[in-house]
């Protein structure tokens, strides 16, 4: 948490100091208010993650302030802005205390009116999530179903979003009118969009917050850091027992909670989900309809009280981005290059065990982007781009992924230097190659030993180390891509999973034993029949529109006895070191989302394998690695 | 525009369906009469988008739905269904149809549905 901490106080200070820069510019425009807007929005997701109450409240509420600006559409005038600006010291001086080990917790009781009246009450997203109602249309049909389409439209947005009515009440069937949705992690210009893509619905608002979180007047203020006056005793309600001596005990909003706890859900959920899969299979036998419904029932607890503890997990981006604005700076000026960095994405919440995990491949790529990818200044100008190099960073939610990117506008990557140095490498021959798209050609960049320093810094600018990246993003459960045009840049694109517990999968039978394949790992998978088979030499292929796929048995691989069949061959198409292959099993069993555990003692020198889960019928399922499972 | 696959047993609808999206601008690069044939017809075109509908001979709708999610996570499908089928909707709807369109089918409300389901993340 330390770790954290700091990368706090880094960005924090940087988010103050932009806002604090735009504020005091008499000329400031509406798009640099916006940008004010953004820079405060950051920091008070990052306080509430944090858990500083303080300061996520009193940012939350000059946020307030800064959107009733946005939607008036003027530029405020000096006195507004003063307020804002005061504001603004005001949660420096938090961070101060937090810097010197406190929680923030500083006084703001005097700016809360003012703001609060400032402010047009407009409702907000607070810690408590932001609001929606959505209309449906009075002529829709089935208004039960409708409610439900949205609420699932929203949930693969925000996993963790509340309706009312809730989700059991609208699968009851009858009529709704209007759905209320308590959604997290997404602002108004996303719900706004999501919105536009639904049919059937007559209008959409933004309803103001219960009035518990209204602001009062006398809104309960955080006591000072100074322990030197007791603190007033309040006027209307019997002073609590206070201790006999040291600081004042004030029960806050939010609590800490040690990772270790954290993760001590996660199991905890894996065994709860495991014993519901035991008790649906035991219905299942006994014929019992009634157990059923409950064991339904059951899930739908268990799904929603997954969604709030991996909600618990989440931490932003932003936090990983505070030294990585370091390294750009300190690297540029050593470098002697001017580089902009563009952060985007920095609120989107993350598993803090991939937000631990990334750390480090983004490194890698901002210094490869650095190092090799962006050109000096006077090189710029002779090819005709600004002197200032842009680096951007950038995080978005898709679906229930994590798509990471880091894209530079430096020299690129010569998608023929590539090519060539594949065919000398021995890793495809000359008149294969020719076939290849760029983007399998730039695939070979994160082959092993493919770049090194010397040979590839000079003729591509990029891909160093690049196959360390992707064991980094692989082992994660992700996937990692990238583009580039000679000349325009490149950009590197990691798609994760929100969390590296729970994963995806597609079970497998072979003979009588079950494997799971990650679905993030799986191209596609197909029937094949007799005809989509060639015998080659080199053994089975599979035709494709794209070409010849190897066939690879996987009960030979993994040493299963199984059958295989070439009437009707299940095929799992997936990426391996040596391209993509496809992996013969003896039948698909269905998608399913596992909880997994890693494996330990000797069995984690099994190659090929990730862990391990334990289906709803007992069995033992060996979670397989594809990359790691085939040589290269 | 959106390359569809429109799957109903009865010729009508397949024809009604054909027209409106065609007139909007579609191209239906297919019609399946029952839910074998839409899952092999899924195959050899690829569509952006099926429009299904859940009362059909041999393999019904929600059985294609489930069959076509699990094999391509990625399909994209509306729901072509009656009213008083409430239950199946719902469940549809959580093997995770786009969208769903009432019959007697509003050519209106098809446009728009289509249109976007078509499109978006």
């Amino acid at each position: 948490m330390e770790r954290y901490r700091k990368l706090f106080l880094e960005e924090s200070l940087r988010h103050l100091e932009a806002a604090e820069e735009v504020l005091g510019r008499d000329a400031a425009g509406p798009q640099d208010l916006e940008a004010v807007f953004r820079e405060i929005h950051s920091l008070k997701g990052m306080a509430g993650s944090m858990g500083f109450a303080a300061m996520a409240e009193l940012a939350h509420r000059l946020e307030d302030l800064l959107d009733a600006w946005r939607v008036r559409g003027t530029v405020p005038g000096a006195e507004e802005r003063e307020l804002a600006l005061r504001a603004c010291d005001r949660l420096a001086e938090m961070r101060d205390d937090i810097a010197a080990g406190g929680a923030g917790d500083v006084a703001w009781d005097d700016l809360a009116g003012h703001l609060g009246r400032a402010a047009e009450p407009e409702g907000g997203q607070g810690a408590d999530g932001l609001r929606v109602r959505i209309h449906l249309a009075p002529d829709s049909g089935s208004p039960a179903a409708r409610a439900y389409l949205i609420l699932l439209r929203f949930r693969e947005a925000d996993p963790a979003v509340t309706s009312d009515p809730p989700e059991a009440e609208i699968l009851q069937g009858g009529g709704v009118e209007a759905l209320d949705l308590v959604v997290h992690g997404l602002g108004r210009a996303d719900v706004e969009a999501l919105y536009e893509t639904l049919t059937e619905v007559a209008g959409l608002e933004f309803p103001d917050p219960a009035p518990l979180s209204e602001p009062a007047p006398h809104a309960p203020v955080p006591s000072p850091p100074e322990e030197a006056a007791p603190p007033p005793p309040p006027e209307t309600s019997p002073p609590p027992p206070e201790p006999p001596e040291g600081p004042r005990v004030r029960l806050p909003e939010t609590v800490q909670v040690p990772v270790g706890i954290l993760d001590s859900f996660v199991d905890l959920l894996g065994e709860l989900t495991i014993a519901r899969s035991h008790i649906e299979n035991s219905a299942r036998r006994l014929g019992s309809e009634v157990l059923l419904e409950e064991v339904d029932r059951l899930g739908r607890i268990v799904r929603g009280f997954h969604s709030r503890v991996m909600e618990l997990r989440m931490l932003p981006f932003g936090l990983v981005v505070g030294g990585l604005r370091r390294l750009v700076r300190d690297q540029a000026a050593r470098l002697g290059k001017s580089v902009t960095l563009e952060v985007r994405g920095e609120e989107i919440g993350l598993d803090k065990s991939i937000l631990s995990r990334i750390s480090d491949p983004l490194v890698h790529l901002v210094r490869n982007a650095l190092d090799h990818g962006i050109e000096p200044p006077k090189v710029r100008e002779r090819v005709g781009k600004p002197a200032q190099a842009l680096l951007r960073i950038e995080a978005e939610r898709v679906r229930n992924r994590v798509e990471v990117r880091v894209c530079d506008d430096g020299k690129g990557i010569d998608v023929e230097a590539v090519r060539r140095r594949a065919v000398d490498l021995g890793l495809v021959t000359e008149a294969d190659s020719r076939s290849l798209s760029p983007a399998e050609i730039f695939g070979f960049l994160f082959r092993p030993g493919f770049s090194t320093r010397e040979e590839v810094s000079e003729l591509s600018g990029r891909g160093v180390g690049l196959d360390v990246v992707k064991a980094q993003v692989d082992a994660m459960g992700g996937t990692v891509e990238l583009t580039s045009s000679p000349g325009e840049g490149a950009e590197v694109r990691m798609s994760l999973p929100l969390s590296v517990a729970i994963v995806p999968v597609l079970l497998v039978g072979l003979g009588r034993r079950v494997l799971a394949l990650p679905t993030a790992a799986i191209h596609r998978t197909v029937e094949a029949s007799p005809r989509d088979v060639r015998r080659t030499p080199d053994g089975h292929v599979l035709l494709t529109e794209k070409g010849q796929v190897p066939i690879a048995a996987l009960g030979k691989i993994v040493g299963f006895p199984c059958r295989t069949r070439f009437e009707r061959m299940p095929l799992v198409l997936t990426a391996s070191q040596a391209g993509t292959v496809a992996l013969a099993v003896d039948a698909f069993l269905g998608e399913q989302d596992l909880f997994i555990k890693p494996l330990k003692g000797p069995l984690r020198a099994l190659r090929g394998v990730g862990g391990y889960s334990v289906l709803g019928d007992g069995r033992l399922v060996f979670l397989l690695d594809p990359p790691s499972l085939l040589p290269a | 525009m959106s390359r569809v696959l429109v799957v109903d047993d009865a010729a009508f609808m397949r024809q009604t369906l054909r027209d409106v999206l065609e007139g909007a601008g579609h191209e239906v690069v297919a019609e399946a009469e029952d839910g074998e044939e839409a899952l092999a017809l899924y195959e050899t075109h690829r569509p952006d988008l099926v429009t299904l509908d859940l009362v059909m001979p041999r393999m019904g709708g929600i059985e294609v739905l489930r069959e076509l999610r699990r094999r391509h996570p990625e399909a994209r499908v509306v729901v072509c269904s009656s009213v008083s089928d409430e239950t199946s909707i719902l469940e549809a709807i959580r093997l995770g149809a786009r969208d769903y369109v009432l019959k007697p089918v509003s050519a209106e409300k098809l446009r728009e549905a289509v249109a976007k389901a078509g499109r978006g993340p």
